[in-house]
């Protein structure tokens, strides 16, 4: 049985792209979704939102999107939950460094926000396909 | 009434509203590079005008700036490359570089198709 997506944890320290982001998902893609503006407000809330993937920018103050992702694995409800990250770091070394650290997929920046739902649901289903 | 918009009512709202904020984030580049001709060691400034840079070149373009987004890019990378030379690489040819990625992104955003959210 195939699991659906629903439940998205977006972290986005720029509040216009969280903004439209949050949008986006909800209205285009149909997701319910819990936004937060820092790496650490997206770590304190995780457990909580209990979210099926999280949307994490990487250029972040204070704490980036590595560090989040780090801290995101250590909660034992988040350690199989995948992580996309959100960035204009798209050079194919980045992209593979993105991928080392563990994420699921990596979304450029800038996006469109009426593809957006459907780029996160297809990194999704890559994700099922690959476990 | 925000709860009776549609999405595409709301986006074309955030669209407007990205608007004037790229007007003021214009605006403090070109403070910056004023800062920066008038005391080429003032601090932050640089620093101030890539992480601006940075935030345009990963935003413009979802809000239908794409040009301006990508002059913004290359403002990024020439900051990140005076950074790394370090306060005696500011001199007047990198402020005229400076002056010409600030004016590049301000006639980007003239000539798209959204203007300035709407209003110049």
């Amino acid at each position: 049985m195939t699991r659906s997506l629903r439940t998205i944890l977006l972290i986005e320290d720029d509040p216009d792209i969280r903004e439209v982001a949050a949008m986006a998902l909800e209205s285009f893609g149909g997701f319910a979704v819990t936004v937060c503006a820092s790496g650490r407000e997206g770590v304190a809330r995780a457990e909580a939102a209990a979210p099926d993937l999280v949307l994490l920018d990487y250029m972040m103050p204070e704490q980036d999107g590595a560090e989040t992702l780090a801290a995101l694995r250590a909660l034992p409800a988040m350690a199989g939950v995948p992580v996309v990250f959100l960035t204009a770091k798209v050079r194919l070394e980045e992209i593979e460094h993105l991928k080392a650290l563990g994420a699921a997929g990596v979304i450029a920046k800038p996006f469109d926000p009426v593809e957006l739902g459907n780029q996160v649901r297809d990194l999704w289903e890559r994700f099922l396909a690959r476990r | 009434m925000p709860g009776a918009e549609s999405a595409e009512q709301r986006l074309a709202r955030l669209r407007q509203a990205f608007g004037e904020r790229l007007r003021r984030d214009v605006q403090t580049l070109r403070e910056s590079v004023l800062a920066l001709r008038s005391a080429p060691d003032a601090p932050d400034a640089l620093a101030r005008m890539r992480h601006l840079a940075h935030g345009l070149a990963g935003s413009c373009g979802t809000f239908g700036y794409s040009v301006a987004g990508q002059k913004a890019a290359a403002l990024e990378t020439a900051c990140k490359e005076m950074l790394a030379r370090g306060q005696g690489g500011i001199d007047d040819l990198s402020l005229s570089e400076l002056d010409e990625y600030v004016e590049a992104i301000t006639s980007a955003i003239a000539l798209s198709s959204e203007g300035w959210g709407g209003k110049a």
